[in-house]
């Protein structure tokens, strides 16, 4: 079954007078395993596409299923309880909780999750560990580097265990090495624990690590996106798609 | 969750330090009202209770309580009531001690000066018990046996007089007869209620009861060990008297209105004006708050979309905005609670003295606060702030931080409230006032100011105010407590008058003189005789103005007020009014016959124009005055205008011309006769 299915999406946001199309009619679909960079330029619609899928925001016309279920069928505790059992989101600004501790802040999500306090510790270190931040569990963010804060952050994206994890500019924050060591990462927990990445970048370095590119503009999709692309061999090298 | 709010509130501690200033602040004012809303009130309590010697339960007459002051004869306690109500009370487990007390008015007199008096007649030892066991510091001089307490201002109205010199108390007894007793001043007191402290009078019960010659008291005061038990106590006792005397008695307890007036009017309005602070306080304290709540969720913004994003609800993320306001009212309400048992400490040491509302005398300041009280006060506020705040941080927190408001904040809703009461305390009276009185229209041509002079003459004359005659007075008077009968000789001189009491034996040798607008009374036992000014003679339902003719003509300045029928005699309709300080009455409305031009009807109004007197003259009586038969009053009936069945009948018999001695009619002669 697909994870995430966007039908037709169009989503448009109004600027007092002026009203301006994010999103264009999107055909779009995630399944388990994806590894999917959005690339395109600045306001080409990729956050937007992004919070749609990450039932952030709601689509202005067109279907979006999650998990087969369509998401306008769902109230807002739903979508709370889709979000934290679904979804782990990696922002490009890392959103860390100023006054909690690396391993505090891994915690987080687990709230939501029927978990025993030890519980949520051990699998929140699991989760540091299998970023490389073992060490740092009781540093705060501002005791650490971007680098470090980032990784942080795809710890706490993946403690819960999420079908998806979407990540928005994941590196815009980064300098290069930085960056690659993050999409590397992403990468090997691709491979090695089949968790399936949608995120956003515009890094075109970056673009040559990733399975599959979907590119936009102007709130539209330029390349037909092969979704049905066996993607669990996701090594390939080079753009699959070009501009 | 807590320690991640925790340490919100640690980041922010600037902000937390100012929020945690103004929320405790708030709270430390309240806390510190509270306190001395407490002292206030038991102080007041202590006042009802000791220094004014009520105790905490009082027996009456059934409506006694409102009644005494109208009817002091009739809703008294006699010998059999009271000895009922001491043998029940007696050996009750909370029962501390009972006794009499009587209350009344009446005239005292110091030299030259004299004036109103409202006496308690309380026995010394009982007083002098309360007192002991009061925990007010008192001022007063104990209540010996023969002694008189005065306030400080009735000493004043009277010229200071001096310690140990004799007072005259002038009154009515119970059976309505002319009474006066001489007494020390013995020291000062406080009636503890500004409006009554110029007329206090304390006096030992067995001396008043012999100025009100009577063995009756107004009421039994019982103390119990303590206040609390009051409600109890005068629940059981009414009802062991209702089974006993249905109907007779009321059971009150010292904050029963009319008894701990100063208590339960002063709580009643002190209670408002806290009331008033609390909500003032609560309010900013919230407001600070719920202004705390919307910076923090405006500076969190992505803290928040981070959380959301997570699949966190509102309702999580309201609660850890909630949770830090919590803390921030917890830190503000220790400090608050602290600070303010060590400023009550602090007073408390200090001793400040503080002048109590309506109560004369300084007392100690020191506010009490219970732990229980602080604690209930402290978490009503918490509870209501943690509300406020929650309310704030779901409508915050529920998406976009709008600027605008539709929702009227509290404060402006108070403060609009107060503004429209005090335009309705300055539209009310205004609008009242608007109402003014009509011109009397439809005035048929009046007689002339001196033709009005010329008629009052001539009825005073056949009322006996001028020229010289003597007759037999005698007095019936009736009201609810019973019927008494007196008779005088009157002797009359050119408007002067001697009243010797004639009837019954025990009071023989009474003497009323009415010189000059003057009036004096007398009677064996006293040194000299007790002057009464023209208010006193209203005292008794027949005034003792009364019992001399009045002169109209000189006291009272006629205004004609037209022509009106009295049982089918028209009659000329007047309104005297009071022309000198020695007038009676404040006005009088007199209707005289239109054919005879005999006083037959005249209503008697007080200050305020209410009729509380009527009385009804006949003319059976004929005297011959310079050969010619004249009519003369044979009856005069005074009627209680509020009380019909209260009402006095003065007949006039074997009238006759006389030639009285000048000397009968001066002050000086009025012990010798
Ligand atoms: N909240 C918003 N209100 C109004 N317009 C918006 C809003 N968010 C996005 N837009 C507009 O929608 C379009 C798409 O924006 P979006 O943020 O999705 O682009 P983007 O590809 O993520 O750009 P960037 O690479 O700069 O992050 C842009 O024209 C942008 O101005
Ligand atoms: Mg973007």
């Amino acid at each position: 079954m697909n994870l995430v299915e966007l039908e037709s999406v169009s989503k448009s946001y109004r600027l007092g007078e002026v009203e301006v199309t994010a999103l264009d009619s999107v055909d779009f679909t995630v399944q388990h395993g994806d590894f999917v960079a959005l690339t395109g330029p600045s306001g080409s619609g990729k956050t937007t596409m992004l919070n749609l899928i990450g039932c952030l925001d709601a689509a202005d016309s067109g279907e979006i299923r999650v998990l087969g279920q369509p998401v306008s069928q769902l109230d807002g505790q739903a979508l709370d309880t889709l979000r934290s059992r679904t979804y782990g989101i990696i922002f490009q600004n890392f959103n860390l909780v100023p006054v909690l501790t690396a391993l505090e802040n891994v915690m987080l999500p687990l709230h939501l999750h029927r978990l025993s306090k030890s519980g949520m510790e051990r699998r929140a270190r699991a989760a540091l560990e299998s970023v490389g931040l073992a060490r740092f569990a009781d540093f705060r963010p501002d005791q650490l580097s971007g680098g470090q804060r980032q990784r942080v952050a795809v710890a706490r994206a993946l403690v819960t265990e999420p079908k998806l994890i979407l990540a928005d500019e994941p590196t815009a924050s980064l300098d290069t090495a930085s960056a690659l060591s993050l999409v590397e990462l992403m990468k090997e927990l691709n491979t090695e624990q089949q968790v399936t990445f949608v995120f956003s970048t515009h890094d075109q370095r970056l673009l040559e690590h990733v399975g599959r590119v979907v590119e936009l503009r102007d709130g539209r999709l330029t390349s037909t996106d092969d979704s049905a692309a066996d993607t669990s061999t996701a090594l390939q090298t080079g753009k699959s798609e070009v501009a | 969750m807590w320690s991640m709010a925790f340490r919100n509130l640690y980041r922010d501690r600037r902000r937390t330090l100012a929020t945690v200033i103004a929320v405790g602040a708030g709270l430390f004012a309240v806390l510190m009202f509270l306190g001395y809303i407490r002292f206030v009130e038991s102080s007041l309590a202590s006042v009802v209770i000791y220094r004014d010697a009520n105790a905490h339960v009082q027996i009456y007459r059934q409506d006694g309580p409102e009644q005494l002051a109208a009817a002091p004869a009739e809703y008294s306690l006699n010998r059999d009531d009271q000895a009922l109500i001491h043998r029940l009370v007696a050996d009750q487990p909370r029962f501390v001690r009972a006794s009499d007390q009587l209350v009344g008015v009446g005239v005292v007199q110091a030299g030259a000066e004299s004036s109103v008096f409202l006496a308690r007649g309380i026995d010394p030892a009982f007083e002098a018990a309360l007192q002991a066991e009061s925990p007010l510091a008192s001022q007063a001089s104990p209540l010996s046996d023969d002694g008189l307490l005065l306030t400080r201002q009735l000493q004043d109205l009277l010229g200071y007089p001096d310690k140990g010199s004799t007072l005259q108390l002038f009154s009515a007894s119970y059976a309505n007869r002319m009474n006066a007793i001489e007494a020390p001043l013995a020291g000062d007191f406080s009636t503890g209620i500004e409006a009554i402290e110029g007329k206090g009078l304390k006096a030992p019960l067995a001396l008043l009861q012999s100025l009100y010659d009577t063995d009756v008291v107004s009421r039994v005061a019982v103390q119990l060990d303590d206040r609390s038990h009051a409600g109890t106590f005068r629940d059981w006792l009414a009802a062991e008297l209702e089974q006993r005397a249905p109907g007779r008695f009321e059971v009150t307890t010292w904050n029963h209105p009319q008894i701990g007036q100063l208590y339960t009017s002063f709580m009643g309005f002190f209670n408002l004006v806290f009331a008033f602070t609390g909500i003032v306080v609560f309010t900013i304290a919230l407001t600070t708050i719920q202004h705390t709540v919307a910076m923090n969720v405006a500076d969190r913004t992505r803290e928040i979309g981070t959380l959301r994003a997570m699949g966190f609800g509102r309702r999580r993320i309201a609660g850890l905005f909630l949770r830090e306001s919590v803390l921030t009212t917890l830190a503000a309400a220790a400090a608050a609670t602290m600070l303010a048992y060590t400023v009550i400490a602090a007073i408390a040491a200090a001793g400040v003295q503080t002048q109590l509302p309506r109560i004369a005398e300084p007392a100690i300041l020191k506010l009490q606060l219970p732990p229980l009280w602080a604690l209930t006060a402290i978490a009503c506020a918490g509870l209501g702030i943690a509300l406020g705040a929650l309310v704030t941080a779901r409508k915050r927190v529920g998406g976009e931080v709008r600027p605008g408001r539709r929702g009227v904040p509290l404060t402006r809703l108070l403060a609009g409230a107060a503004c429209l009461l005090l335009a309705f305390g300055t539209v009310l009276p205004a609008g009242a006032s608007e109402t003014a009185p009509q011109p009397s229209a439809g005035q048929r041509a009046a007689p002339d100011a001196e033709t009005l002079r010329r008629w009052l003459r001539e009825a005073d004359l056949a009322r006996g105010g001028w020229g010289s005659y003597k007759w037999k007075l005698t007095i019936h008077t009736e009201d609810p407590a019973g019927a008494t009968d007196t008779s005088y000789d009157i002797a009359v001189r050119d408007g002067r008058a001697l009243a010797m009491t004639t009837a019954p034996r025990r009071y023989r040798g009474e003497k009323i003189l009415i010189a000059s607008r003057a009036m004096w009374y007398a009677k064996p036992g006293l040194r000299k005789p007790v002057s009464i000014s023209p208010q006193q003679r209203l005292v008794g339902e027949a005034a003792n103005g009364d019992i001399a003719a009045t002169q109209y003509a000189r006291d009272y300045n006629p205004e004609y007020l037209g022509v009106e029928e009295l049982d089918g005699r028209p009659c000329h309709k007047l309104r005297l009014t009071a022309a000198t300080d020695g007038a009676t009455y404040e006005s009088i409305i007199y209707y005289l016959d239109r054919n005879t031009r005999l006083g037959i009807k005249a209503e008697f109004l007080t200050s305020s124009g209410m009729t509380f007197k009527v009385a009804h003259f006949e003319y059976r009586n004929r005297v011959l005055v310079d050969g010619e038969e004249q009519p003369f009053v044979s009856s005069m009936k005074i009627v209680n205008a509020n009380f019909p069945e209260r009402f006095s009948l003065l007949e006039y018999a074997r009238v006759s011309e006389a030639s009285p001695p000048e000397s009968l009619f001066t002050v000086d002669t009025l012990m010798t006769l």
